[in-house]
């Protein structure tokens, strides 16, 4: 877990992930009215796709430099 | 205004993300250069987003909302005009020498370049200034919140002084550019749904268009006399005074920014980050220009919604983000906007105490006080900094509460030692004959010619204290105030250039690295150009310029 937290994309991703999930529980709970915008819901939506970007990024690095390290041991064994 | 539970959810939430990094960061912090260069191995994108979330502090993110619903849209040359270009020289032109002299601070390269008395002028003179405008943002938080949730001023004070405090002592300068860069996205994702929200609601941009006066929808059209435009500036006193030698002098010698260029883990990276950053920091006046607008046309238009007044019947626009936050927002929303106006408020203050503790530690302590003790002593010395620097920001704040006065007169001393600054940097970097005793004495001509020049003109009743009759009245403070930027540079350069050729320069020895005639230039062949400094910096140019001309 360390190593995904030296990792600020993770951080910035995780934060804006609870604000994503809070913006969209209370959008989605909000009563509809006719032509006024539902700011909850639409920036929840677009926080949780820039926090999913975020962490989907830093974890597929993560296990990129975990998968080329198992690499190196494997070659300085050999 | 009113908050829920669920809004102090969030802000506490961040607060709690805001600290956790610093004590994440705690065990990397060995020595010195760990707490206060952050071992120079921060990569471009984290080093880009810092330098201009050092700049986006509370005066930015609030003052530029204001100056929109006061100035329009012109607003923007503090973008286009007035940082833009200065970001793009630093990073073409002056990286290599701060970067490639391996100096730890910018007064530092002053001593490699030129000599002690230089450096310690701009050291003393800097590390006040970092400490004031740090105690300013404190005190304009705590204001803020009194007067949106009704928290105490001492409150406010300590609780924000003590988080920054918290989060810079253990993880040191890479903690608070982390927290910056946190603090960017809060910012941007923040306030942008106000600007898409008000934007709908008032039509798009051909909304404001038709609302409002055409003088508050152009950039340039109404440049070209200072009385045809709301700030009363010209188009020469917007170019050679904001866009020449404020923003250069900012930009490009201010350690609070360049610090945080001087920590990318090379040397390509150190000059790419001002021109990367560039990039985003054109598209800001989006989200802290507009929604000014954006209320000058609700004003107009929707009942329901009113800037509210000063107590002589004026707009106080210092309240317009605030206002549309709360107009806007539903709960939720509103608990992340005031927590990107808190985060701007500590952002700001964070970059300037890790400024001041860096040359506070490496510029006054070690070189008059202690010269050679061991690592560890510095690095202690450099947490006590820390300690020292947020003790003096609450005791600023506290005093800009007692006596307002007194902070403007600072603000303005400040800014006379500042307008010369980048007169000195230029001639140091670009002209090897450049002495030492040139460079000193020119700062110092620079300067007083900048409190002469306040003290014999006049504008919206400031300045005029040297004179019963003023020998000038500008249009506005603002014209004042590049026309006293212009003064001073040209009086520093002439001064620098006149005493140099009058005493002894450097021998080229002393010099490599230093001046550009004598500093090797990096051969980039086979590099993208996208990872070479020039090509990209042509490119951002060439997108600002077009800015420029589409908003005209």
């Amino acid at each position: 877990m360390q190593k995904y937290l030296d990792d600020l994309r993770f951080i910035i991703g995780a934060l804006f992930m609870i604000f994503a999930l809070i913006l969209m529980v209370l959008g989605i709970t909000e009563p509809v009215v006719p032509g006024k915008l539902n700011l909850n819901l639409y920036t929840g939506l677009f926080m949780g796709l820039f926090s999913g970007g975020m962490l989907f990024f830093s974890i597929r690095d993560q296990l990129k430099a975990e998968e080329s390290s198992k690499k190196k041991d494997v070659s300085v064994a050999l | 205004m009113k908050l829920s539970m669920i809004d102090y959810g969030i802000i506490a939430v961040y607060f709690v993300f805001v600290l956790g990094i610093g004590f994440l960061l705690k065990r990397r912090v060995k020595s010195s250069g760990d707490f206060l260069m952050s071992g120079k191995s921060i990569p471009l994108w984290i080093t880009s987003l810092a330098f201009i979330s050092a700049n986006l502090g509370a005066q930015e993110v609030i003052g530029m909302a204001a100056s929109g619903a006061k100035y329009g849209i012109m607003t923007a040359h503090f973008y286009w005009v007035g940082a833009i270009p200065a970001m793009i020289f630093l990073g073409v032109f002056m990286m290599p020498f701060y970067y490639g002299s391996r100096a730890r601070s910018v007064p530092e390269y002053l001593k490699l370049r030129f000599d002690e008395k230089t450096r310690s002028f701009n050291a003393l003179s800097f590390a006040a200034m970092t400490v004031f405008s740090s105690g300013v943002s404190l005190y304009a938080l705590a204001i803020l919140l009194q007067s949106l949730l009704g928290w105490s001023f001492e409150v406010s004070v300590w609780l924000s002084g003590g988080i920054v405090l918290a989060y810079i002592l253990t993880g040191g300068l890479t903690s608070a550019i982390y927290n910056e860069v946190l603090q960017f996205f809060l910012i941007v994702l923040g306030i942008a749904p106000l600007v898409f929200a008000g934007l709908h609601q008032v039509g798009g941009w051909s909304g404001i268009e038709q609302q409002l006066p055409a003088v508050m929808t152009h950039t340039w059209q109404n440049m070209g006399s200072a009385a045809d435009n709301p700030m009363g500036v010209n188009m020469f006193q917007m170019v050679m005074g904001l866009g020449f030698v404020l923003s250069f002098g900012y930009w490009c010698t201010d350690f609070l920014v360049v610090q945080r260029a001087m920590v990318a883990h090379n040397m390509s990276a150190a000059q790419r980050t001002p021109i990367v950053a560039a990039v985003p920091k054109m598209l800001i006046p989006f989200i802290v220009i507009l929604p000014g607008l954006i209320a000058l046309v609700l004003t107009k238009t929707d009942g329901s919604f009113a800037l509210p007044l000063k107590p002589d019947g004026r707009m106080d626009f210092d309240m317009t983000l605030p206002v549309m936050l709360s107009h806007y927002y539903p709960t939720g929303l509103l608990g992340i906007g005031l927590t990107a106006l808190m985060a701007s408020f500590m952002s700001g203050m964070a970059g300037n105490v890790t400024a001041f503790n860096a040359v506070w530690t490496y510029d006054i302590y070690q070189t008059h006080f202690k010269k050679n003790a061991p690592d560890k002593h510095y690095l202690w010395v450099g947490r006590m900094a820390t300690l020292f620097g947020i003790l003096l920001s609450v005791a600023t704040a506290y005093l800009a509460r007692s006596f307002n006065n007194i902070m403007d007169l600072l603000q303005l001393v400040f800014g006379f030692v500042n307008a010369p600054l980048f007169a000195t940097f230029l001639l140091g970097m670009f002209w090897r004959r450049t002495t030492g005793h040139g460079a000193f004495w020119g700062l110092l001509s620079g300067t007083v010619m900048a409190a002469i020049t306040q003290g014999i003109t006049i504008a919206e009743g400031k300045g005029g204290w040297m004179l019963s009759t003023p020998v000038h009245e500008f249009s506005s403070a603002m014209a004042q105030a590049f026309a006293i930027a212009i003064v001073a540079w040209t009086s520093c350069f002439v001064i620098t250039i006149l005493i140099s050729l009058a005493t002894k320069a450097k021998p080229a020895d002393e010099l490599r690295g230093l001046v550009y005639s004598l500093t090797e230039k990096p051969k980039e062949t086979g590099v993208a150009w996208y990872l070479r400094p020039a090509p990209l910096a042509g490119a951002v140019l060439a997108a600002v310029i077009a800015l420029n001309f589409v908003l005209r």
